[in-house]
């Protein structure tokens, strides 16, 4: 592969410790809330699990700053996914 | 971050031409995955309710947050390299090839725990057959990655990488990130719920 352009660097460098601190904090309330029956697991443990998912797309694979197409190829297939998992589900 | 990091590869589209195609093989393993995911839940709603009850949880906890420090580790890597610190891209990327290999490491104990003590076998259920099928699908994946980031360090080693040529790290984090993506959800999919 050929070397980068000077100038081209990244503009974005988001605070990646604190993003990791964040997952790090999100996966350890996940099994404490796996030891509380009364809350909903499903519900509440596929939001933060989405939410962590989320969290390293836009920020560790720099999704939120790159090019719009990145972010088109990457999520067009969840058009397809999502109704695929329901069905399966139901 | 930049559209185009390299104008020898800049695709018609004005984008890296390697980003690009990375992006597309990660919507590939999108539709990959979400097939696997589906099946297990499939297999997994056809199984004894208790199934799950054999996965030990806190020991792949431990291993989820191994996953995610080596995340971490890869993209300083990244920003280690494009500062032009060549001594924290060696030490990061030495890292995340530890990192990644503990956790393969842990995957293999668990799988000999379950088979050997527990019984639990890829057809013994079809909550088992499908754990089994995913979880390897998902370890295989790690293991090219510990390949991958295994040539890098030998590439950093010999300097070959510096604060204008980076691009390889950054192609091999997208996949390593997703990789920690699949893992995430997983996790709470087989392990949690």
């Amino acid at each position: 592969m050929e070397p980068n352009q000077p100038g081209a660097k990244h503009q974005h460098h988001p605070n990646y410790l604190l993003v990791f601190a964040s997952l790090a904090i999100l996966t350890a309330i996940e099994v404490a809330i796996t030891y509380v029956p009364q809350i909903p697991q499903a519900p509440v443990l596929l939001t933060l699990s989405l939410l962590k998912a989320l969290l390293v797309i836009l920020y560790f694979m720099h999704l939120r700053f790159d090019s719009r197409w990145f972010a088109f190829i990457f999520f067009v297939p969840f058009l397809l996914v999502i109704p695929m998992l329901i069905v399966l589900r139901l | 971050m930049s559209q185009t990091t390299s104008a020898q590869h800049s695709s018609s589209t004005g984008l890296d031409s390697a980003k690009l195609g990375m992006w597309i093989f990660l919507a590939t393993e999108v539709m990959l995955f979400s097939s696997l995911i589906g099946a297990f839940l499939q297999m997994k709603g056809r199984s004894p309710a208790d199934a799950h009850q054999v996965l030990n949880v806190p020991i792949t906890a431990v291993n989820t947050f191994i996953l995610i420090v080596s995340s971490t580790t890869v993209v300083l890597a990244l920003e280690s390299i494009m500062k032009g610190d060549k001594r924290r891209l060696k030490l990061f990327l030495g890292a995340t090839l530890a990192l990644g290999a503990t956790f393969l490491g842990v995957q293999v104990f668990e799988y000999t725990q379950l088979i050997l003590h527990e019984g639990f076998t890829p057809s013994g259920s079809l909550f088992g057959g499908g754990f089994y099928t995913v979880t390897g699908f998902h370890g295989f994946h790690v293991f090219i990655g510990l390949l991958w980031v295994t040539g890098l360090l030998r590439q950093a080693l010999q300097e070959k990488f510096s604060a204008t040529n980076y691009s390889r790290i950054e192609i091999f984090g997208l996949y390593w990130h997703f990789v920690d993506v699949v893992w995430i959800l997983l996790f709470t999919i087989i392990y949690l719920i």
